[in-house]
């Protein structure tokens, strides 16, 4: 009886084995969280930017006060930390006497929208251009490669400031030209991988049984480079939140009075010899937006990428 | 050798792709004359300088013109300092080099030493403190940085000066700033091509020959893992010009970047031109090198 009992858990046991491989869509994404959930780094990174999202999409329950109210006779009150605060404004009040809270929790929207928007843009142009490179290969893949070449040979905050210089800052173009700019890194990666894909077996099957290239590239070849682009573009995210965030403190990004986070430390330059938590609180409301993601993305990378040790 | 000569070719092609690129971004900014002209400059003022500065004439004949003077290094006058463009994008340039080596030299000094430690310590705490240590590196805004360092070791303990150039107390925050850009990747690479190395036969035999561990770390590993460190770093150039440019403009560091910013939000073409074209011809030259470099240096390294 005993024996039969134990023949018959090896027996399920096997059962499951099997099972494994034809796992249903829902099993494998509850496989990948458990598996990302064992990376405490990614996941504190997940938790910071889920956070900074609900933050920035629920605001206007959130803020205390409207980020464009003003009132000059209270302007410049310190945060609570300093002597001279007023409790009913936490973190002090700005130059026009809005309160300083507030508009960093609006801050979130923008930095979150342009870095989200811009990458969005930015990997849907490269992973195009990459695909197509990658797989028709001759002029193609060498106008597209120069095209990258030239691209990276650039300084990238130098194109960036030209072309707002030329059509005016306004969220729109942000959007635009921090995408326009960013797109080669992601044509690049495509590129390579493609040429990898595009010699395997199944690559040649589906041209055997007559598919088209289009079909070929898009329904084939790019589910395979999906991986290395989530990595690549989450941590591309917090580049372009600094980016945009250095062109508004510029004075070349989202213009007054919309808050952003780097209008606001464009704001507190002048007065850094005074207040210098003007500068400090808009700096580490981006910092720890942009740590979370590449907490997120180190995380990520080690769920998606088996190479990441070699790759790094 | 066909490899150079084609690594070389295509380097040519992406100078001037930049340069057609500046140009091309250049004339859609706008009319150059109303930034030249006083508003009660009359119609003909206007004709006059334009036929002057040859605007008059159609795009691609000024295009071609104006590849054929770039070539030879003539920008023309700046707009705002009424001085050659060039010349004055070559007089900022050492300030650039300086900042640059200031912060290889820093971020070496900081990323050798922790990629070794988190390489021998590897999958422990302290190598994941490492890596924290690195990726809040790579998180962090290099502007704000910048003004961090200003607030608190020029302002409230008064150790350094706020900006600008002079000696070498000047240096120390620009370079700490470029150097925490650029440490992180190193770190990284440091770290992971050690525990490659390690992995090696003939560290093992150093090791079975009774070398001190000290010594089998620092000759005979780091050597080995220096050259594609220092490639990577050099393919890396273009990026830490971005930083320079950033550091430059907050710092008031009078380099080759903050010229570019400056010019740019001035409207000061030939300026802008001059330091672009300087900029891509170092980044791509350093990436040539190093990329030829390498085919001499580690004969497996072949490209065909």
């Amino acid at each position: 009886m005993i024996e039969t009992k134990q023949n018959l858990e090896v027996e399920t046991d096997l059962d499951q084995t099997l099972i494994i491989p034809s796992i249903d869509f829902f099993g494998r994404v509850r496989l990948g969280i458990e598996k990302f959930w064992k990376q405490r780094i990614g996941v504190a990174g997940a938790i910071v930017v889920i956070s900074m999202c609900v933050m920035a999409i629920f605001a206007p329950d959130i803020a205390p006060y409207s980020p464009y109210e003003q009132d000059i006779s209270i302007k410049l009150l310190p945060p609570f930390w300093q002597e001279g605060s007023n409790p009913t404004h936490i973190l002090g009040t700005d130059l026009l006497g809005r309160d300083f809270l507030s508009r960093l929790i609006y801050g979130a929207r923008v930095s979150l929208a342009a870095g989200f928007l811009s990458v969005t843009f930015a990997a849907s142009l490269g992973i195009t251009l990459g695909l197509y490179a990658g797989y028709y290969g001759k002029w193609v893949d060498s106008l597209i490669s120069n095209a990258v070449n030239i691209m990276l040979g650039f300084p990238f905050i130098l194109l960036a400031l030209a072309s707002i210089a030329i059509v005016g800052p306004s969220f729109k173009t942000i959007v635009i030209v921090l995408g326009i700019t960013g797109w080669p890194l992601y044509a690049r990666l495509v590129r390579s991988e493609t040429l990898t894909i595009r010699e395997l077996e199944y690559v040649e099957a589906a041209r055997g049984i007559g598919c088209r290239s289009n079909r070929i590239i898009f329904r084939h070849i790019f589910p395979n480079v999906i991986n290395s682009i989530i990595v690549v573009g989450t941590l591309e995210v917090a580049r372009m939140i600094i980016l945009e965030s250095f062109l508004s403190f510029l004075g070349a990004g989202i213009q007054p009075p919309i808050p952003s986070w780097g209008n606001m430390l464009g704001e507190g330059r002048f007065h850094i010899f005074t207040n210098s938590w003007y500068i400090t609180l808009p700096g580490i409301a981006i910092f720890v937006t942009t740590l979370g993601i590449n907490m997120l993305g180190d995380g990520l990378r080690g769920l998606l990428d088996p190479y990441a040790q070699v790759k790094l | 050798m066909s490899y150079v000569l084609k690594r070389c070719w295509q380097a040519i092609i992406v100078v001037l792709g930049v340069t057609t690129i500046t140009f091309i971004l250049l004339q859609a900014s706008g009319d150059p004359i109303t930034v030249l002209l006083s508003p009660e400059a009359t119609k003909e003022d206007i004709e006059n300088l334009r036929k002057v500065m040859g605007l008059d004439k159609p795009l691609p004949v000024q295009y071609f013109k104006f590849m054929k003077r770039t070539i030879r290094g003539d920008f023309g006058e700046s707009y705002m300092l009424r001085e050659d463009a060039f010349k004055l994008v070559m007089e900022r340039l050492p300030a650039t080099i300086e900042l640059a080596v200031g912060g290889t030299v820093f971020a070496i000094i900081v990323a050798i030493p922790l990629g070794i430690f988190a390489a021998i310590k590897r999958y422990t705490i302290y190598d994941n403190f490492c890596m924290v240590l690195a990726v809040s590196g790579q998180a962090i805004p290099l502007f704000w940085l910048a003004l961090m360092l200003m607030i608190f070791f020029s302002i409230h303990l008064g150790w350094l000066p706020v900006s600008g150039r002079g000696g070498f107390s000047h240096l120390i925050m620009p370079s700490v700033t470029l150097g925490v850009y650029m440490a992180p990747i190193t770190m990284r690479l440091i770290r992971s091509g050690m525990i490659d190395v390690f992995e090696k036969n003939f560290i093992q035999t150093a090791r079975a020959k009774g070398l001190p561990e000290s010594k089998v770390i620092l000759k005979h590993a780091l050597k080995n893992v220096m050259i594609p460190v220092s490639t990577v770093l050099a393919m890396q150039f273009g990026r830490m010009i971005g930083g320079a440019v950033v550091t430059e403009t907050v710092f008031a560091w009078p380099g080759v970047g903050r010229l570019a910013v400056k010019s740019i939000m001035d409207v000061d073409f030939p300026t802008v031109q001059a330091a672009v074209f300087v900029m891509a011809i170092v980044i791509v030259s350093v990436n040539l090198f190093a990329d030829i470099l390498i085919t001499f240096i580690d004969p497996r390294v072949s490209y065909d």
